[in-house]
């Protein structure tokens, strides 16, 4: 057992000298890059002769689609893998190769895949500065919106803005993201809590299940992108502009001179000093911080519309379920904006890749994956996500669902982007440490509306 | 007094051991719960309704076996690969006399200090231009490659301690090279070829990040990746990764309880002997 210390000293001193090389690894990519490139160019052109005359003749296809979502079983895995099953039942000649890994591998092997021009066909994608980074490659293909409009494909106005960059199109988003607030209606009716409509009227509500002992609100504080959006919520709440926040990532604005900003952290402040948030909120992951809320020890929980299958999970408990519900995001009373400004984005999505070795194959099958009937449907009646596409109620919706459908076909506006994911990867970094910060300690919201510009301006 | 003495030790032990052995056992506990019985107040929850579903999943979901076996051939190869160069490497060092010996023994030693993670983009660019990635060889050839350097340190040290006059007699007698290595000495290093043996198993069971990078077919797939199989994008099934470590831990945990006194003894004898 001795031993086994020793190893982890070694380890320790290891990972210091890793974190140093690996700097000067990614230097040396660059070089490596160009040359994948260059040799995978003639092949590709090759095969995509071979693979359009094996389209007329049926010839036997193998797609490699590149997915984040390693569990096959359940949630937006098993729906993404039911599209598959249902494509490949209508097209028998072709075969589809699935790689999933979980979040954090997924986005380095990406990386690794675009530095050497890896001929996967299909992959997901996250829009923003991700998709980003793939088109400034050259990695991804820039596809014709043109072609994705009418009633076959559905998609809802204004989802493809994390997919657009210098006006051309380099992906489709799959769901349409939001935050809302998930609450246990017992908890608030047990001790006589109003939900929360208002600013003070969740000051209030802090106050209330303070005294009996509750914690108010669950957050993934870990994590940090939460509070990213916590913060979009409340500038927007405050200045009524959607885009005003877009606007100081993009430097077009600042965000010191704008008081709206101020003034939503002025109020994070606020309620991080009340203690919205758990006890020991910033060690909380989602699994955690969604644990603590289903086990029905917080009232609130603060995320995303991707959560509507929450309700008719079999493996929570069904006091929690029966009391689950959906509150849209209070007001401010002396802010501009409207109860019906949601936070909305598309966030995840699939994109075409240029180095595909059956581009016309792929293309059918990403268009198939679109179609409305498809992802779109499957997902929905799934309950695993909320679309980016017009659905049609089948009637058998949760509670949980119809709300959340309510919240989104009730929107009178949206920013199209969370502002995290608006900037460069390292403008997200900044920005999420920055919260980091400003929540585990007592800094002061004009510290963290500096730090916010000086992450834009760096970035 | 001497039995008051005993007792404090005994006690001393026992509650080492069990914080050493806690993770394990809260590892097993849960492993048969669900996953929302975990966060809750119980720092171990009695599985009042123990979920054996878990371990189905981890089999059939998780596709245990294949992984294993994938598994079982990267590490023993790596194995058989790092013992026997580990082995005439360390003979070479410290028995032959040549040019430039010290020299390359730093550079070997040196190999110690970088970590098998900072070689993952370059290797992985060279690896795409010779066609290994997707193959047995695109894991085994870093993973020997990482654990040849601390082998070879941890043999020459234990090779110092046998005495010359053993394989004196051995030439006397007119045995041949290979004959001194792997069959006289190779026997009285028993002890340390053993914790060379275990170091680089359990350094090469549990590696995921290269593994991930360098594989992307299913058949490939190592024992690591049956745990991402149960990965949500937002939240995971735990219980079901639970059994899968359990599964995954058992081959390791029976490694070490059979060779344990041997790795004892490897990590100390040479020690003392200036």
């Amino acid at each position: 057992m001795a031993k086994h210390k020793k190893w982890s000293g070694l380890t320790a001193t290891a990972a210091v000298l890793a974190s140093v090389t690996v700097l000067s690894a990614c230097g040396n990519n660059g070089n490596n890059n160009a040359a994948g490139s260059a040799s995978a160019s003639p092949n590709a052109s090759a095969s995509s002769g071979a693979a359009s005359s094996g389209a007329a003749s049926n010839e036997k296809v193998t797609l490699r689609l590149f997915s984040n979502l390693p569990d096959r079983k359940s949630g937006q895995g098993l729906a993404e893998q039911t599209v598959i099953d249902n494509y490949i039942k209508e097209n028998p000649n072709v075969k589809i190769d699935v790689e999933a890994l979980a979040e954090e591998p997924f986005k380095n092997k990406l990386k690794a895949y675009m530095a050497s021009n890896e001929p996967v066909d299909i992959t997901m994608v996250h829009g923003g500065a991700e998709l980003s980074t793939l088109v400034q490659a050259n990695y991804v293909k820039a596809i014709d919106p043109a072609a994705y409009e009418g009633e076959q494909f559905n998609f809802l106005p204004g989802v493809y803005k994390s997919f657009t960059f210098d006006g051309k199109l380099y992906g489709l988003p799959r769901n349409s993201d939001y935050e809302v607030i998930y609450y246990n209606k017992k908890l608030f009716d047990d001790n006589g809590v109003k939900v929360p409509t208002t600013f003070t009227e969740l000051t209030d509500a802090i106050k209330a299940f303070r005294a009996k002992k509750i914690a108010p609100m669950s957050i993934n504080g870990k994590d940090l992108w939460s509070f990213g959006e916590l913060y979009q919520n409340i500038v927007q709440r405050y200045s009524g502009d959607q885009n005003l926040i877009l606007d100081a990532v993009e430097g077009k604005k600042k965000f010191t001179e704008d008081e709206s900003f101020l003034k939503a952290a002025q109020y994070m402040a606020q309620l991080r000093d009340d203690k919205l948030f758990q006890d020991a909120f910033m060690t909380a992951d989602y699994g955690a911080s969604q644990n603590l809320f289903t086990q029905g020890k917080a009232a609130m929980w603060y995320m995303g519309s991707w959560e509507a299958g929450m309700a008719t999970n079999a493996s929570l408990p069904e006091e929690f379920r029966n009391n689950l519900q959906v509150a849209k995001f209070p007001i401010a009373e002396d802010g501009k904006g409207v109860a019906t400004d949601l936070i909305a984005w598309n966030g995840g999505g699939y994109a075409l890749v240029n180095s595909s070795k059956h581009p016309e194959a792929a293309k059918k099958f990403f268009d198939y994956l679109f179609n409305a009937n498809q992802w779109a449907k499957v997902a929905w009646d799934t309950g695993a996500a909320v679309p980016a596409q017009k659905y049609e109620l089948t009637g058998k919706e949760s509670e949980v669902q119809k709300q959340l459908t309510d919240v989104l076909v009730q929107a009178t506006s949206t920013p199209g982007a969370s502002f995290i994911d608006y900037g460069t990867p390292k403008f997200k970094d900044d920005v999420q440490n920055a919260f980091g910060k400003f929540f585990s300690g007592s800094q002061k919201p004009e510290e963290l509306v500096a730090a916010l510009q000086a992450a834009a301006d760096s970035q | 007094m001497r039995s008051r003495y005993k007792t404090g030790i005994w006690i001393f032990f026992l509650i080492v051991a069990l914080l050493q052995l806690f993770p394990l056992i809260w590892l097993v506990d849960f492993s048969f719960n669900s996953s929302a019985d975990f966060y809750s107040d119980h720092i171990l929850k009695w599985p009042t309704d123990p979920q054996w579903q878990n371990y189905k999943n981890a089999w059939i979901d998780g596709k245990f076996l294949k992984y294993f076996l994938n598994s079982v051939l990267v590490s023993g190869v790596t194995i058989v690969l790092t013992v026997v160069l580990s082995l005439t490497l360390s003979y070479a060092f410290t028995r032959m006399q040549w040019r430039m010996r010290s020299f390359f023994f730093s550079v070997i030693l040196l190999g110690i200090m970088i970590p098998i993670h900072a070689t993952l983009l370059p290797n992985f660019a060279i690896f795409k231009q010779l066609g290994l990635t997707d193959s047995y060889l695109g894991l085994i050839l870093p993973y020997t490659a990482v654990s040849v350097p601390l082998g070879t340190f941890m043999l020459t040290g234990f090779l110092r301690s046998i005495p010359k006059a053993v394989e004196e007699s051995a030439v006397m007698d007119g045995c041949s090279i290979y004959r001194i290595v792997f069959q006289i000495i190779a026997p009285l290093m028993a002890p340390a070829l053993v914790t060379v043996v275990v170091t680089t198993f359990l350094n090469c069971w549990n590696e995921f990040i290269m593994a991930s990078t360098f594989l992307s077919k299913d058949a490939l797939k190592t024992l690591p990746f049956s745990v991402m199989n149960f990965a949500g994008q937002y939240s995971s099934d735990y219980g079901s990764q639970f059994a899968v470590m359990v599964l995954t831990s058992v081959p390791a945990i029976v490694i070490y309880a059979l060779f344990n006194e041997q790795i004892t003894k490897g990590v100390t004898a040479g020690a003392v002997k200036g």
